[in-house]
């Protein structure tokens, strides 16, 4: 019989499914759970050394012996120290050890609790990888400790063989009442040695395919495009990519707005059966709707590192690849053709989105701004509705476009995009908000006084506030919220840009703004800097509204949220258990 | 410079120095003639041991100790030394590195709060933080570069030569610090100085998982810092250690034998005695006894 304690089923499912089966335990009760559930199963190999460092050292000449990883395990504390000279040598002299370490609750350690010290990456410097389980409470624990543990196991012998420590807490031992173990989800990475690209043809054929391309700077891209043209041509698949993919097709579909408006009914519907990845970072916040788990998805990575990035929870596969190879092998000899169907799917739902009659804000502005962005520009946007809203809208498949979306965050917009117009002849615009420009007002002195910048076009969005907070909370909510929270102000950049090398320009209505867009798209000896004015407020409530009005939601919804003041919603929400 | 950091122990009239016996082994005979002169000093041979005898030490003289150590084995210190931190023991720690490269200690600073590594000969502006160090009560270690006189190397070519002369097939032989080759019948597999901890231990697990005969040469003194492996249950006739052992070293042969291993002796190695040794139908050990 095997424990009933989770992460430690989860971490035996998964050992078996990596093959990893020689184990040389050392006594103890908090492993307890873990040696008496593989020393009842035939499927591992167990040897008991009492000293830690000696079954260490056994272990690291098994291993050497067999060419196999080896697992030590051993209870809390000090008793995992003594790992460390042979997880040393074993890093030294690339030997497959993995140490399972057992570990207490974390929140009392160093407080009167016994046999308790911190493990947690305990053998740093010496080791391949490694990982802290926690003890599983709900299912996001169990994706964590799933991912985590598939993490581990696939770096001892990734790139270089050699240790690694998966510590895994054990506040209770439970009990031993559990007959079968389920099988977990196993994440295969896959290389030149150990891909049927027959098989993974096979797997493709009849299912929806979504490929997901996320951020690529990459300079070179006409052959991958090509590649994923003629993927598209074969596969029931749809194509879809967020502006900082750069990768542009009039066949292939910017999906960021689903995001935002699709029901939870309409996710379920266009979900398909497989998505394949690619790309750093994904920004497309159609990522945060889709999780594989709950659609019953797999979901496929492309990474020429072979990089877990297992943002929709059932990653399966990692090809370690160029995509170019991926596609292409898949593509070799199959003689099917696309129906279209999945991507009508997809297109038919897009087609339907509506921007309507809107006021005057920031959304107006970016939708204007997007259709006069000459050919060839290359177009940094800088966080938040900067982002989010050029995904709303069609931008020209020449420009490039760019932001920091990895960690997403406010603050060196301006000069990352000096650099990238330092190196370009085209036209370089800035879409940036108030504080994301104040925030980085230092880049402005190379603009007046070091470079010679007159390709660059700086639109500002001032609406003195940090707008992202209105859409989240609103005056309602927080009626203080401009006096910290969105941090209101009521400068006006023009004062601080030192403007003798500068041409400036500003609109505070539609009519100024058209004026305005004319001059700025222009060819000028100077850079040029727009100043529009909006009010954070409207341009909160012009960007809910332009959801609503999409979303299918059932009538008596719509009207509930139109009526309810948000804080009702909220504790209405609760009490249905919907979050 | 290890005599000057001494010194400023001294100073402190700080003058238990705990150490293993390989690096006293090593260091300069001038440096080894000042610790013995000026210092108690007590030699233990396994790391491991020594920083548990350091934690005893203060525990009970209520003094800082200095525990001076090779860094090769410095991963050895772990175990000891966590349980040093949770007693807040004043342990010193003077570790010596033959190259700056080799100092790989980020795992340590969770228990060893106060750590610094000198560069400069001239020790004058590191006085005021070891002194902080000797009065902070806790772990510290100090990484200096010293230069340790080698370790000569062993020639086993009478012990390769006689087995490569009675096995047929290809055998497996690990011996440490050696320059041996491999031969028609052998596989060399040499253990260098640095991966000297556990190398019976090692070797246990390797037989075990072989299912052949498999030889290793070591000295006595590796026995000593690897003396517990004996105690398993996977010793098997595919088990042939030669042990070579200067005449007045303690004797372990009991608890060699407790542990159902046949013992062989011998001072001069011939082919009979190591036909007799090779196959023996159960684990056996041959104990190579020089005169000094």
């Amino acid at each position: 019989m095997y424990t009933d304690v989770r992460n430690v089923q989860i971490l035996i499912s998964l050992l078996k499914q990596f093959n990893i089966k020689y184990f040389v335990n050392s006594p103890g009760t908090r492993n307890t759970p873990l040696v008496h559930s593989i020393e009842e199963d035939p499927f591992f190999k167990c040897y008991s050394i009492v000293d830690e460092r000696s079954a260490a050292y056994f272990a690291l000449g098994l291993s050497e012996a067999l060419d196999e990883p080896v697992c030590v395990t051993c209870t809390a504390a000090t008793a995992t120290c003594n790992y460390m000279p042979a997880i040393k040598e074993a890093y030294e002299r690339n030997i497959q050890l993995v140490a399972l370490t057992s570990d207490r609750e974390s929140y009392p350690m160093f407080h009167m609790q016994d046999q308790s010290i911190n493990q947690i990456n305990m053998y740093a410097g010496y080791i391949n990888y490694s990982v802290d389980i926690p003890a599983i409470l709900n299912q996001e624990d169990e994706w964590f400790a799933n991912r985590s543990i598939n993490e581990a196991l696939l770096e001892i012998k990734h790139k270089r063989k050699g240790p690694i420590q998966i510590n895994y807490h054990i506040p209770s031992w439970g009990s031993f009442c559990v007959k079968n173990i389920p099988t977990e989800r196993k994440i295969t990475r896959y290389d030149d040695n150990n891909t049927n690209w027959e098989e993974v043809k096979g797997k493709l054929k009849n299912k929806k395919i979504l490929v997901f391309l996320g951020m690529n700077y990459n300079k070179e891209k006409e052959n991958l495009k090509i590649s994923i043209k003629k993927f598209h041509e074969k596969y029931n698949s749809a194509i879809v990519i967020d502006n900082y993919a750069n990768i542009n097709d009039n066949n292939f579909i910017n999906a960021s707005i689903f995001g935002d408006i699709l029901t939870q009914k309409e996710v379920q519907e266009l979900a398909p059966e497989i998505i394949i990845t690619y790309g750093k970072v994904f920004y497309s916040p159609l990522k945060n709707r889709l999780n594989g788990k709950k659609q019953n998805f797999e979901h496929w990575h492309i990474d020429e590192n072979g990089v877990v990035i297992d943002g929709f929870r059932n990653l399966t596969r990692i090809f370690e690849c160029i995509p170019e190879k991926f596609f292409d092998k898949v593509i070799n000899d199959v003689n099917i053709k696309n129906n279209y169907q999945y991507d009508q799917m997809l297109k038919n739902r897009i087609s339907k989105i509506e921007v309507g009659k809107i006021p005057f804000s920031n959304f107006s502005v970016i939708r204007d701004f997007c259709r006069i962005i000459p050919k060839n520009s290359i177009l940094h946007s800088s966080v938040l509705n900067s982002i989010r809203i050029t995904n709303y809208f069609k931008i020209d498949n020449s420009v490039k476009c760019y932001a920091n979306v990895g960690a997403d965050g406010i603050d060196g917009a301006f000069s990352t995009f000096l650099g990238q117009a330092n190196k370009t002849n085209e036209m370089a615009f800035l879409l940036i908000g108030d504080l994301s420009y104040l925030y980085d007002l230092n880049a402005c002195l190379n603009v007046n006084n070091n470079l010679n910048y007159k390709n660059i076009r700086i639109l500002i969005i001032n609406n003195y506030a940090g707008a992202e907070f209105h859409k989240n909370f609103g005056l309602s909510m927080i009626p203080t919220l401009n006096l910290h929270i969105a941090a209101g102000h009521n400068t006006k950049m023009e004062e601080t840009v030192g403007l003798e090398n500068v041409i400036y320009l500003s609109a505070k209505n539609q009519q100024e703004l058209n004026k305005a867009f004319k001059k700025f798209v222009e060819k000028s000896d100077k850079p040029i800097i727009l100043e529009v004015f909006t009010n954070a407020d409207c341009d909160a409530k012009t960007l809910k509204s332009f959801w609503n009005c999409n979303r299918k939601e059932k009538f008596y919804r719509k009207a509930v949220k139109k009526i309810m003041p948000r804080k009702y919603i909220v504790k209405l929400r609760k009490i249905l258990k919907r979050g | 410079m290890l005599k000057t950091i001494l010194n400023l122990y001294l100073n402190k009239n700080i003058k238990d120095v705990i150490c293993t016996k390989d690096i006293l082994e090593s260091i300069i005979d001038k440096d080894k003639e000042y610790i013995k002169t000026n210092f108690n000093f007590e030699i233990l041979n396994d790391l491991r041991s020594a920083t548990f005898f350091a934690n005893g030490e203060v525990n009970s003289n209520n003094k800082p100790v200095i525990l001076i150590i090779n860094g090769e084995y410095l991963a050895n210190i772990y175990t000891g030394i966590t349980e040093a931190w949770f007693q807040r023991s004043n342990i010193n720690i003077i570790s010596i590195f033959e190259k700056y490269d080799d100092i790989k200690i980020e795992y340590l600073r969770r228990c060893i709060p106060d750590i610094l590594t000198i560069y400069e000969e001239n020790i004058e502006e590191y006085k005021e933080t070891i002194y902080k160090f000797i009065n902070n009560n806790m772990p510290s270690l100090i990484n200096i570069k010293y230069m340790l006189k080698s370790e000569e190397k062993v020639d086993y070519t009478n012990i390769t030569n006689i087995l490569d002369n009675i096995v047929k097939n290809k055998v497996d032989v690990f011996t440490y610090n050696s320059e041996n080759k491999s031969k028609n019948n052998i596989n060399i597999m040499n253990i260098e100085r640095k991966y000297k901890y556990g190398v019976l231990s090692k070797y246990m697990g390797y037989v075990s998982a072989k299912k052949q005969k498999t030889l290793i040469i070591l000295p006595y003194e590796l026995l000593k810092i690897d003396l517990n492996i004996f105690n398993n249950r996977y010793i098997n006739k595919n088990v042939k250690i030669i042990i070579n052992k200067k005449k007045e070293q303690s004797n372990i042969k009991e608890w060699i034998k407790d542990n159902d291993i046949e013992i062989l002796q011998t001072r001069n190695l011939d082919k009979n005695i190591f036909e007799k040794f090779w196959n023996l139908d159960k684990a056996s050990a041959l104990i190579i006894e020089e005169e000094i």
